[in-house]
Order: C-alpha cells, then structure tokens, then sequence
C-alpha cells in the first residue's frame, strides 16, 4: 500500500485526490528543504 | 512529495557547536529577548553558510530554507543553481531584538518568498509572505492508533492509576511552559477532586541550559505528592507520549509564550480537549467551549479542568470537535498542499500576504 493511500484512509478520498491533483501541476519539480542538525529533543 | 512525482530531499548543515551558541541567541533575539552579539559572531553565521553553500546539493528548482541558521545560504550559491529560494520561519518574529533582524533582514534580498506559521508571527518584508501553519503526521508513532494493552502497559510502567482522572502536559522544562502553574493549577483543583493525577513530561535538551534548573523547580515544587509525576523522557519516547495523551482526561499546554504549540494538536488529534494558555499559536487552536479554553492564571486553568471533570458529556463532545478541527486543519497533508500550492505560486510571482 502507499503511503498515500494510508493518509487516504485518514482524511479522506477528496482531500488526497486534491493533492494528487495540484501535485499534476508541479510534477518533475526538484526540490530542497536545508534545515540544521536535527534537535536533540522532541518536546515542545 | 516523491510519491505524488515532485523530487524532495533533505540537506542538513554541517556546523560546530559554537555556530549553534550563535544560532541560539539568534533564536532567542527572534522572539524579542535582548542578545548580545559582537561582530566575529556574525562573520562566524556568514562563514558557516558560505562553507556549506559550497559542500550541499543545493541544485533544484525551490529551496526552502528552514529558520535563521542556513539563512544566508543564498548569498553564497552561485547563480542559476538555484531557481527560486524561501525561507520558512518556524517561530514568533513580530517583534525581534534588532541587532538579529537586521542582521538576518541582509539574507532577504536573495529570496522570492518567505513562510510563516501565522499572520501575527510575522513582520514587514518586501518578498511575498506566505501562512502555513505546521502539522502534525497522524501515521507517526506519536499519533497513530495503538494497542489498548500498550497504552495501558505504558501507565504501569509509570506507575499511573487508569481508574483516576488523569491531567497531562507535555513540554520542556521551560518557564515560558509555566510547569509551576500547572502545578498550582493541579493543588487548587486536589481540593475539590483528590483523586485526580498530574503528570509533566519532558525531556532533556541540550540546547536549553535553563532546563535543568527549571526541572529542579518543579521536582521541588512537585515534594513527595505521589500523585503528581515528573517524567523526564528519552528523545524517542514517541509511543509513551502518545499512550499518556490517550489516558489524559484532560492536557494543559498552559504555556506563557508559545510558537504554534504541536502538543496542543497532538492532544487535539487524541480527542482531549485542551487548556491552554492563551498565547501564539495555542490561541488558533483552542477555542472556549469548542476544542478546550483558554487561561490567564492557575486558578483560570484549575477553574476550567474542574468544569470539565464534572462534565463529562461536554469533555467528549469537546475532544470529538478537536480531533475533527485537527483532520480539517493541522494534518500533514494540508501542510502538502499549502508546499505544493506555493511551488505553484513561485512560477506565478504575485505581492502581498497570501494566507493558504
């Protein structure tokens, strides 16, 4: 199964197909997210 | 992203521990707090970046640069790598110290947008400014579903009573987190309910000198109150978090100051309503008699718990409203769709704030 058909589950048919949609758009798209090194925590 | 044919990847910078002694003041300046930096501290940011922008794949059409530290990336890419860079901003810098602005306000000039999680967080810019607010990921170990028998095996191993109301905050041992206040909160409300629980769960960051000496405060406070519990957690204790958040009758986020506050949608995802201090982003999230309420003070705080105990009805129809205000509003996939919407909007350049 794909991951996205496990958010699918989640939130529903419209809002997954919304994406796949918009994704259609910008398909073949390199993108970079640089962000620092990870925190040592995972509290808030 | 890969999934739906876009080509994503992570670059993480490489840096000393004295370039993050930098970035933290640049952190805290952001927020309003007075730093103070002296010029070879500002050459070391400018440095760190050009070694990095030489060392990382930065080739793509979008960067997005997440927060202050790899912010002068751009300055230091050659031309034409890059198609279009933003930079994301994950904290409140309405009203930052302003030797830090104007020393990040330098990085602008190379970038076509800028995102931040709300309109109030925000500051005058001549680039687009975009509003995402964050999310949380409802397939992670910290919000999916789990076993009863997990969750209830993780309340005997921290030795918590399943049949007792249970009141929880997860956060840093932090003062903007206001431990102490829920603490008070928790002694006013023992009065009336005596058999309710209080646990405070942290965790240690290294990053936060000031977290060891909050954490004594609080285990101070907390005395021998065996009702009360104080856990300090390991980084990964992503399931006992969310197995606590499903056994809380009631979770506080009664923060001073606040970013977007995550804790609040996690609980909000569990279906608990939320008591949390009306600041940041806590104040999109909570809404008096809906999702939770809003507090000022302690007894604000002890006040609105005791409602909820006593109604029950009213706390579950209050958690069912949150966890579907979440589904709506703060699940990854929006947070996907808002990225993909301003990819989108890169290629058609417009002015002004946008708020997706």
């Amino acid at each position: 199964m794909q991951l996205l058909d496990r958010y699918e589950e989640v939130v529903g048919h419209q809002e997954v197909s919304r994406l796949r949609q918009l994704a259609e758009r910008v398909a073949g798209k390199h993108v970079v997210h640089v962000k620092r090194r990870s925190s040592a925590g995972w509290f808030p | 992203m890969n999934e739906l044919g876009i080509h994503a990847r992570w670059e993480v910078i490489n840096a000393s521990p004295e370039f993050y002694r930098v970035t933290k003041a640049f952190h805290n300046g952001l927020q309003g707090f007075p730093v103070t930096l002296k010029k070879r501290d500002f050459n070391l940011h400018y440095e760190i970046n050009r070694e990095n922008a030489k060392q990382l794949n930065l080739e793509a059409d979008v960067v997005f640069v997440h927060d202050p530290q790899p912010v002068y990336l751009p300055k230091f890419t050659a031309a034409g790598k890059v198609g279009r860079w933003v930079w994301r901003c994950h904290i409140d810098a309405s009203r930052p110290d302003r030797s830090i602005w104007k020393h990040l306000e330098g990085a602008f000039s190379d970038y076509q947008a800028t995102i931040f999680s709300m309109p109030a967080f925000t500051r005058p810019l001549h680039i687009p400014i975009f509003i995402v607010p964050p999310s949380i990921d409802p397939l992670s170990d910290k919000n999916c579903a789990i076993p009863e028998t997990e969750r209830l095996q993780t309340l005997t191993q921290f030795e918590i009573d399943p049949q007792r109301p249970l009141l929880l905050q997860v956060s840093r041992f932090d003062r903007f987190k206001d431990p102490l206040g829920v603490i008070e909160a928790y002694r006013l409300l023992k009065t009336y309910y005596p058999e309710v629980q209080l646990v405070l769960a942290g965790g240690p960051a290294d990053d936060d000198p000031e977290g060891a000496e909050v954490l004594r405060e609080v285990l101070d406070r907390a005395g021998e109150d065996r009702d009360l519990k104080v856990l300090m957690l390991p980084p990964n204790s992503h399931r006992e978090i969310n197995a606590l958040q499903r056994s809380a009758t009631v979770v506080l986020q009664k923060s001073l100051k606040e970013g977007f506050g995550l804790a609040v949608t996690e609980a909000l995802w569990k279906a608990k309503p939320v008591i949390g201090g009306a600041c940041g982003g806590i104040t999109l999230q909570v809404h008096d008699y809906h999702t939770g309420f809003l507090v000022h003070s302690p007894a604000g705080a002890a006040y609105r718990i005791r409602y909820l105990l006593r109604y029950s009805e009213k706390r579950q129809r209050m958690g069912r409203t949150g966890r579907e205000f979440v589904r709506e509003h703060f699940l990854l996939t929006r947070h996907l769709r808002d990225y993909l919407t301003i990819i989108l909007c890169l290629d058609q350049p417009g002015t002004g704030l946008l708020a997706l």
